[in-house]
């Protein structure tokens, strides 16, 4: 198996490693900013590593959770990291799984970030948890089938398997058991997402998650996240090595802005009718909830990431004549992949910000609450991330980073996938 | 198999906070949490108020949403029907925190989520919970549903009760008396 191992790995890899994060006054300006952005990486790596020591150390009392809003910005990470790989699994897919031969190029570098962004994605939940270790051993020996969540880690626990699978098979130029391993990828991922939307689908104590259309919506939202992290990726890389796109890139990053657009118009269809039905009423958890997006206290985090970086800014920049340039077709990937992130946050504390205890009458009704939107938050359950849990996620983002930029340059990815 | 109960009668809870007290040492609650809590809230306007008092706990839903949430199985019904947690077994995930209708589960500093377990260290011994040993004015009462003779079951017969959030399903087995 080691030696296996070893021949996916480029000779002379650990100095090309090194190279990455030394100076060399021979690189090319835009070498030198990527090495400098590589450096600052490293850095805040290392500070999350900190943070998430601290963490399992001391537990809850350093994070910004509390017994009202239980779920934070480490559970919002986790579902973006998880989906984004879920993301990048399925549209890397599209080349070697089901036969799109734009997008066959895409295939190894897709699996080695979805690889990436899945360990990172599993090192905020494991933060998160009070006790991971006993999860792994509890999950095993002390099973819940009727939990969403068990079903979570154990699917997720398939796919990281079958992921590094279908990586090495992928490197290993063994086509045929690629795609077969391919295959159970995109069946584990399209069962493992939808799950994870399943866990805030089904609750039901929390009206702003509970329905049933939950599932589907993670699904599509996984796949605008995998694709704009694609199309940013294959830009950049270019960007940074060449200073442009280069010959093979350019109809594939192209091919990239245009399934992006599709995914980011069918995801407009869902938020527009889930801002409509929420705000039209029913349950107070979810008008009040949506409300806040719309006119209340997360006016700003709506209107400006969800809708403006998310949607109009690649929009146009997709749909007109800026998507030509390399820069603005990163910055097309780019946005609404940091606006998604932004979007899992809200999604996460919006379930969470009504107390689901307001004094209620003999007959159920209400009789003492306040009314929060109307112009104060007041009412709202406030939640802000502890230093240590910013670090974290920060420093999980730049883990991806580093293990896709290391794997760029250790393993035999191959001419096609765009690297000398 | 005896389908455990309790009974908070609004008429005579004061809202003395005895039970909150008597629970927090009982069980070693720790600061800044609370197992149980009392509760006012008027109703109406002057001169037609009212005044709706109430102490409140976990209320060992017979449908459990904490139970079917639990990836490890820490949140357990126990004979008797009382909600458990089993700390040993329990990771800390919140996820029975997220799923509680009625937010009574808080988390404890030692890593596993806590709450009310109607003191089933007591009851094993046919003792009362802690809150309702304690209450002055006999606002509380535990007992077998199933049981003609207990006190829970004679209130629910002789007098009006409701749950709390009944259209949740969760089948609680805290009854308010009116």
């Amino acid at each position: 198996m080691s030696i296996a191992l070893a021949s996916l790995v480029e000779p002379g890899a650990a100095k090309r490693l090194l190279l990455l994060f030394g100076a060399n006054p021979a690189d090319p300006p835009p070498l030198r900013r990527g090495k400098r952005l590589l450096q600052a990486t490293l850095v805040a790596a290392g500070a999350g590593a900190v943070a998430g020591i601290v963490a399992f150390a001391r537990g809850h009392h350093v994070m910004g959770t509390t017994s009202e809003i239980p779920w934070g910005v480490l559970i919002a990470s986790y579902v973006f990291f998880v989906a984004t790989s879920t993301g990048l699994s399925l549209v890397g897919s599209l080349g070697h799984v089901f036969g799109v031969r734009l997008f066959e190029p895409l295939a190894k570098k897709a699996s080695l970030l979805a690889l990436a962004t899945l360990l990172m994605g599993l090192v905020c939940i494991g933060t998160e948890l009070e006790r991971p270790l006993l999860l792994v051993a509890m999950a095993i020996t002390s099973p819940n089938p009727t939990s969403p969540i068990w079903w979570m880690g154990a699917l997720y626990g398939i796919v990281t398997v079958v992921v590094a699978l279908d990586l090495y098979y992928l490197l290993a130029e063994d086509h045929a058991k690629a795609k077969a391993v391919g295959v159970v990828a995109v069946v584990a991922e399209i069962a493992a997402n939808s799950n994870l939307g399943f866990v805030f689908g089904s609750n039901h104590a929390r009206p702003f998650w509970h329905g049933p259309f939950m599932p589907v919506y993670f699904i599509v939202t996984s796949l605008v996240s995998g694709a704009a992290l694609l199309l940013t990726a294959i830009c950049v890389e270019d960007y940074f090595a060449h200073g442009r796109l280069r010959g093979g890139n350019a109809p594939l990053a192209r091919g990239l802005a245009r399934l992006l657009a599709s995914l980011l118009a069918v995801m407009a269809f869902f938020t527009i009718w889930r801002i409509l039905s929420g705000a039209q009423g029913g349950h107070r958890h979810v008008s009040e909830a949506t409300l806040a997006f719309v006119v209340g206290p997360m006016f700003t985090s709506f209107w400006f990431f969800e809708v403006f970086l998310m949607y109009l800014v690649p929009f146009a920049i997709l749909r007109g004549p800026m998507r030509e340039r390399p820069a603005y077709l990163a910055a097309a990937g780019a946005l609404p992949f940091a606006a998604m992130f932004v979007a899992r946050l809200d999604f996460v504390y919006a379930g969470q910000m009504l107390s689901l205890r307001p004094v209620l009458g003999r007959a159920g009704e209400a009789i003492a609450y306040s009314p929060p939107f109307k112009g104060s938050p007041a009412g709202f359950l406030a939640y802000t991330p502890s230093i240590v849990e910013v670090l974290v996620v920060f420093g999980a983002m730049s883990g991806a980073l580093l293990l896709y930029v290391a794997g760029l340059n250790v393993l035999r990815l191959g001419k096609e996938a765009g690297r000398d | 198999m005896p389908r455990f109960a309790m009974t908070v009668d609004e008429k005579l809870c004061v809202t003395c906070n005895a039970c909150v007290v008597a629970c927090k040492s009982e069980n070693g609650v720790p600061a800044g949490a609370v197992r149980c809590w009392t509760l006012q809230a008027e109703r109406g306007t002057f001169p037609n108020l009212s005044l709706e008092t109430r102490s409140e706990r976990c209320n060992h839903c017979e449908n459990a949403p904490c139970v079917n949430a639990c990836p490890t199985g820490a949140s357990h019904h126990e004979p008797g029907g009382i909600v458990a947690v089993a700390k040993g077994r329990c990771v800390g995930c919140k996820a029975c925190i997220a799923a509680c209708p009625y937010e009574v589960r808080y988390i404890h500093p030692e890593g596993y989520v806590d709450k009310c377990s109607f003191c089933t260290h007591r009851t094993r011994e046919g003792k009362d919970p802690a809150c309702v040993a304690i209450c002055p004015t006999g606002a509380l009462a535990f007992g077998d549903l199933d049981d003609p003779h207990s006190e829970v079951a004679r209130h629910l017969r002789t007098r009006r009760f409701f749950v709390l959030k009944p259209e949740e399903d969760t089948r609680p087995r805290l009854f308010f008396l009116v």
